[in-house]
């Protein structure tokens, strides 16, 4: 049944393809519109909810006090995690996590240590005995593709919602006093991640929602600022040329504008 | 503290008798066959319905002649004052059977019969009556899903201050430092009550007056609820001319 499904969908797709349109609308380079919410947790010490086209994720931040690495006894923490729980879509299944949502976690880390989005040293509290732990938990609501994207912008938009306390922390008597004076954090950079679906070796097609993820046969992931690329993912499937890899690059970049431009209109 | 002033209002300002606000939303997400977004006072909820679908798991054991019901409850790590380590734990599995038991009593199961329906509610914020926003927010969903109830399923929850006074919709604070709590969940139109659960012992003479109370918010909530959802139809219903001559045609 699915594969007389995918047949019929596929050359459906492939004659809307032809004249650079998608099922919903869109030409095949056009990302869908995003939107961003700050501060929609309370609970949370900063916390943003985004959604890119159908797709939903919130990010809530928790800082928690905690022990340096006795190799890195200056920097603080920063721990992201991604939960992809069943409710946001039909294909997971409810108990042990996906490994989807480990995939899209341990990306997600590396993009954060290389773009050094940032300075842990200004988690630091007391070198050695005290720094601010900040877990960051974005939980999608909604899976409808590109959900790593829509993740990296909840992540960002709520590094920068966050205040942290002044603590006090006295070495002798190991006693900590909170200071209800509240500090923003700094966040360096401002990485964008865009995907790219490969549909066959001819048609790219940005920003793929879930119906279309599952036509095609490649992922290709460019995380860049505007004008630094970070990082750059594609893990297998149908080869790409040169000259499209380009091209995707050029168009994230547009994209990491137009993301930039919605965080600072969010503030 | 005083969980009630002497003026009679609450720590949040309210008085005894009176319920948080309540906001919400049907049809929020596309992925699943049904869902909602509900917000009573700082408590934040989103529910979502798949199904009635195949049956997935332990295909042998499903019952012929009716639908099997899968919960799951669960909170995010963020929903509270202090970081939950694990996402669902003892606490969540025993929610997430009250929430079947109860949401069984008015599903239609009959009417469903070698099928599953799942219902997944997740806590984004909670601040107090976690459980009755969950089962309250579960209702919108199945009946945005379509999915053919008895009635609504609707709970809320209540507590007595200073040994006397009843409170309608608890707080967190309420709920940590006051005295018993009570939660209860009803079929608003006939009046049956689907569950029921206090937190501590209580004095047989102050279950009634605390469980009036807890009813009587339970209807009120379940008024609320019903505008939303004859709103939400009527705007959806507009679009598409619905009960006019021109959508018969």
């Amino acid at each position: 049944m699915n594969s007389i499904k995918k047949n019929i969908q596929d050359t459906y797709t492939k004659e809307y393809l032809a004249l650079n349109k998608r099922n919903d609308g869109r030409e095949l380079m056009n990302f869908r519109d995003a939107s961003l919410n700050l501060n929609t947790i309370h609970t949370a010490d900063g916390s943003a909810a985004v959604k890119i086209g159908n797709t939903a994720v919130v990010c809530g931040i928790k800082a928690e006090l905690g022990v340096p690495k006795a190799e890195t006894p200056d920097i603080g923490y920063l721990l992201v995690n991604i939960e992809l729980p069943s409710l946001c879509s039909k294909k997971i299944r409810p108990g042990i996590p996906c490994d989807e949502a480990m995939q899209m976690t341990s990306f997600l880390n590396e993009v954060c240590n290389n773009c050094k989005i940032l300075d842990l040293q200004q988690l630091c509290i007391s070198v050695d005995k005290l720094v601010w732990v900040l877990s960051c938990d974005i939980y999608c609501l909604n899976y409808d593709g590109s959900v790593l994207d829509a993740c990296l912008v909840a992540l960002l938009s709520a590094l920068q919602t966050v205040k942290i306390p002044e603590v006090k922390y006295d070495k002798e008597t190991e006693e900590t006093t909170v200071i209800e004076n509240y500090i923003p954090l700094k966040v360096n950079s401002l990485p964008v991640s865009s995907t790219f679906g490969v549909f066959n070796e001819k048609y790219i097609l940005a920003d793929p929602t879930e119906e279309e993820e599952q036509l095609c046969v490649s992922k290709l992931t460019v995380v860049t600022n505007g004008s630094l690329l970070f990082s750059l993912h594609k893990p297998g499937g149908e080869f790409i040329k040169d000259s499209q890899i380009q091209n995707c690059i050029k168009h994230a970049n547009n994209r990491a504008k137009t993301i930039y431009q919605l965080i600072k209109a969010a503030q | 503290m005083d969980l009630l002033s002497r003026q009679g209002l609450r720590t949040d300002g309210r008085r005894s008798g009176e319920l948080r606000r309540i906001r919400c939303k049907m049809g929020v997400f596309n992925q699943p066959d049904g869902s909602a977004y509900l917000e009573q006072g700082n408590t934040k909820v989103v529910a979502a319905i798949y199904g009635p679908h195949e049956i997935r798991t332990n295909r042998a054991k499903a019952p012929n002649d009716s639908a099997v019901i899968n919960c799951q409850y669960s909170m995010a790590t963020f929903s509270r004052s202090e970081r939950k380590r694990r996402p669902r734990d003892n606490k969540s599995a025993e929610l997430t059977l009250h929430l079947k038991q109860a949401m069984a009593t008015a599903i239609k199961t009959d009417l469903y019969p070698k099928s599953q329906i799942d219902i997944f509610v997740q806590v984004l914020q909670s601040d107090g009556g976690n459980y009755s926003v969950c089962v309250n927010a579960a209702t919108l969903a199945l009946i945005d899903a379509g999915i053919a109830m008895e009635e609504f399923v609707i709970s809320c929850t209540s507590s007595l201050a200073n040994g006397e006074t009843p409170l309608v919709d608890i707080s967190h604070l309420e709920e940590t430092m006051g005295g018993p709590s009570l939660t209860v969940a009803i079929l608003p139109i006939s009046g049956k009550i689907a569950m029921l659960e206090t937190s501590q012992r209580i004095h047989i003479n102050h279950l009634e007056p605390v469980l009036t109370e807890a009813v009587r918010g339970c209807r009120y909530i379940y008024e609320n609820l019903n505008k939303i959802i004859k709103k939400h139809y009527e705007e959806i219903g507009g679009a598409l001319n619905w009960g006019t001559e021109e959508y018969n045609i």
